[in-house]
């Protein structure tokens, strides 16, 4: 017991020497985190979830018909609450694309609109970056068949009116009135078409928010990232110094014990200011989790420490994964794939809901998917007993396999 | 020749070495299996990025009928649950299990007409019931949009004709039929293009389990190269070099790094082909070549400027989330200039944009012009 102490205690002094490095790297992390959100929020003068998506229109906008269309889209079109229409030319456009300040832009060729009133629609090019698939941009397939549809539906509408004019010898002379005045109730519908949905907002009662969503995920991914760090400290290349303390009593699990103390001792201080000031930032100042909203350093704090089991959880795996392999090389990419594939599959990425039932269901049985809803249920103020069982058992299974490979690499060494 | 024979000779050495090392062979293998099953589950799996609850007040109304049906099979983003009833879809709003309830009336083809009557909110028809308002739900409400459309714009133009032409000899069936008959040709009015290649999109683009997984095997290939810069560390720590002349440990240096950036490159390589990932063979190793050049000098570059093994591991994580940030992995954020320091944003547009291997040929320059001047510095002091 004695020696097993000492040896925390020597861990200790160890990890104190890494600590400095570990810590700034995280402050920075923070204040380029928080600085970035903060340019981001104010730039958008609203929050991100809501920020709308930016369009460029190229065309021949001295076209009266053309400019007017546009102005009733920005004006009176329900599309004005989710997306900015920019009038562009085609320069600025692919410039601006380039840059990614917009996530598109429609090429409207010349005479468009004169030969659609004539019966002949032509192409529309919606040009758009291929890479950086993103949630915002996915839509934009499914927006642009719907635009597709309304125009294809209004013009069978307007066409069939002309066909039993023209075939039923109704006066002829009134053909263009008709057809202007069938046109004008298609565009007022078209315009109106947000009126036929009754929409009610329920609010999220005991759910989590979308920020709190991501704020869980996010902080189960620097976690498991953090593993990263340690590599050389932990990664042994050769066993003489593990077998000399089992030879002089201090057993596998003591040693397991001591570094793993020591390891999750730094975790806790890394992902201290991260969290706490991540919380502050996101509940405060740019209320980004409603959760959070209000909250003060203490309650941030008390949030912190309730948040220990997941890391404990989450370091415990980190472990397991230093002692399943004998160099830096393969340690940093054994950790690196772990933490982006654990991390993908319990949600931190995209809301779990985004998953098939297979992954969810996966997600719920791997230590990072429960860390994530417990992290989750925390925020929102949720129950999560279960969890923290769960989180615990974890931690007891990882750290003794942690412990009987450390005696089998002993064993063979 | 026998210096560049010998320069291999070496290079095979080195990656000899690491792929010596079972454990190092299984991670690379995994990487493959593991983006092929995750390809295997986005493609087949049933998932989309909102969840909507479906319910009818009649679930033999014809009208709702169609409009659940065609909301049903055109679906590539939102996921759509089919509920018994309109209290079932709203308790499952509430519990959260769904992002949206969408509630249909009962005798929905009279709601429509007397909607086209009077388009404002007292004849709203369709019950929307959500628990947040969010941008991804609004646009949601127009694929709704989508599928009413059909029957309002149907039920617009026989209203039309009924009101106006003064038609008795015309009934529904043959207005319908008028209608029908029409059919005009629209379908593709609109065309995806991409900027870069100038080439029309298709649906398979659009799969987003699979999206990020080129950014992710990218970064994956810089953090081995920094791995091995950790390891190149710990051996000159070790005196292992000591023997090796000054002025040859540079190049050695290149291609020590250049062992384990090459496995995992072709390991990553191996990923895009298994999932149809890739684009096209010359293009992708062009730029999986150029990548592998530029993160070498990178990870030296790094190795040279942080001289401690405690700052480069305390670094990797940070750059690891910086990447993934910044480079259009996830998120399509414009952060100005930071991308250009990343090597994975070279190769993440230079897989679409020809132009971005140039900029590759440019960033090594400057990163291997860097390295020397960094090294000679180093071997001064």
């Amino acid at each position: 017991m004695k020696r097993a102490l000492t040896y925390t205690r020597l861990q200790m002094a160890r990890m104190a020497r890494y600590a400095p490095f570990v810590i700034a790297i995280t402050l920075i992390i923070c204040i380029c985190l928080g600085a970035a959100l903060y340019a981001l929020i104010q730039g958008n003068d609203q929050s991100a979830e809501n920020t709308k998506f930016a369009v460029g229109i190229v065309g021949e906008f001295e076209n009266d018909m053309l400019g007017l269309g546009i102005s009733a889209i920005k004006s009176m079109d329900s599309s004005q609450y989710t997306l900015d229409i920019l009038e562009l030319d085609e320069q600025t456009a692919a410039e601006m694309l380039r840059r990614r300040e917009i996530i598109g832009y429609a090429v409207i060729p010349d005479g468009f609109v004169e030969a659609a009133m004539s019966g002949n629609v032509g192409h529309i090019d919606f040009v758009t970056n291929q890479n950086g698939i993103d949630l915002t941009t996915m839509f934009k397939q499914e927006l642009l068949d719907m635009i597709s549809r309304i125009l294809v539906e209004s013009q069978d509408g307007v066409y069939a009116m002309q066909d039993i004019i023209l075939e039923n010898k109704v006066d002829v002379s009134k053909y263009m009135h008709h057809t202007n005045t069938l046109m004008a109730s298609y565009v007022s519908m078209i315009l109106s078409r947000s009126s036929a949905l009754d929409c009610q907002i329920i609010g999220i009662s005991d759910e989590l928010s979308f920020g709190g969503y991501m704020f869980s995920g996010l902080s189960v991914l620097l976690m498991l990232l953090c593993g990263i760090t340690c590599c050389p400290l932990f990664i042994r290349r050769d066993m003489a110094l593990p077998k000399l303390l089992g030879a002089n009593r201090c057993s596998s699990a003591a040693q397991i014990f001591g570094e793993y103390i020591s390891y999750l001792c730094l975790t806790i201080l890394n992902m201290l200011p991260l969290t706490v000031l991540l919380m502050l930032f996101s509940g405060g100042a740019a209320v980004l989790i409603p959760e959070l909203d209000g909250m003060g350093v203490g309650g941030a704090l008390v949030i912190f420490v309730k948040f220990i089991p997941a890391v404990l959880a989450v370091t415990a795996l980190q472990f397991l994964l230093y002692e399943l392999t004998d160099s830096v090389v393969s340690g940093v990419l054994l950790q690196f794939i772990c933490a982006i594939g654990l991390s993908y599959i319990s949600g931190c990425f995209y809301p779990i809901s985004f998953f098939p039932k297979g992954i969810q269901l996966l997600s719920d049985l791997t230590p990072s998917g429960i860390a994530r809803s417990y992290l989750s249920a925390l925020i929102s103020g949720g129950e999560c007993g279960g969890k923290l069982a769960a989180l615990i058992a974890y931690t007891a299974v990882l750290l003794g396999l942690a412990a009987l490979t450390r005696h089998r690499r002993i064993k063979n060494a | 020749m026998d210096k560049i024979l010998t320069c291999l000779h070496r290079f095979l050495i080195l990656i000899k070495r690491l792929l010596r090392k079972p454990g190092f062979v299984a991670i690379l293998l995994t990487v493959p299996l593991l983006v092929a099953a995750m390809g295997i589950v986005g493609k087949n799996a049933d998932s989309g990025i909102v969840t909507i609850a479906l319910a009818m007040q009649d679930s033999e109304d014809e009208t709702a009928c169609a409009v659940v049906d065609d909301l049903a099979q055109n679906s590539r983003l939102i996921s759509f649950i089919l509920c018994d009833t309109p209290a079932d879809a709203h308790a499952l709003v509430e519990q959260g299990d769904v992002d949206a309830a969408w509630i249909f009336p009962a005798d929905m083809s009279q709601k429509i007409h007397k909607f086209t009557q009077h388009m404002h909110h007292n004849n709203a028809f369709v019950a929307v019931v959500q628990r947040e308002d969010s941008v991804m739900l609004r646009l949601s409400h127009e694929k709704l949009n989508a599928a009413l459309y059909p029957h309002l714009s149907r039920t617009l133009y026989k209203s039309y004709v009924t009101a106006n032409l003064t038609l008795s000899e015309l009934n529904a069936e043959q207005l319908d039929e008028y209608y029908t008959a029409v059919n005009a040709d629209g379908a593709d009015v609109f065309r995806l293009v991409y900027a870069a290649s100038q080439q029309t999109a298709n649906d398979a683009d659009t799969n987003y389990l699979l999206a990020p997984m080129r950014g992710l095997l990218a970064v994956m290939i810089t953090l081995g190269g920094f791995a091995v810069a950790m390891f190149y560390m710990q051996d000159e720590a070790r005196g292992t070099f000591d023997r090796l002349p000054a002025n040859r440990r540079f190049v050695f240096s290149l291609s020590y790094h250049a062992a384990s950036v090459v496995c995992v490159a072709l390991a990553a390589l191996l990923a895009l082909f298994i999932t149809g990932l890739s684009v096209s063979f010359v293009r992708e190793m062009a730029a999986m070549v150029l990548y592998c050049v530029i993160t070498v000098g990178f990870c030296v570059a790094l190795r040279l400027i942080c001289r401690d093994i405690r700052l480069l591991g305390a670094l990797m994580p940070a750059l690891a989330v910086g990447m993934i940030v910044v480079c259009p992995v996830f998120l399509n954020i414009p952060i100005p200039f930071v991308g250009y320091l990343l090597p994975p944003y070279y190769y993440l547009n230079a897989i679409y944009d020809p132009i971005w291997l140039l900029y590759m040929v440019i960033y090594a320059a400057v990163i291997y012009a860097l390295d020397y001047a960094l090294f000679r510095i180093g071997t001064r002091l």
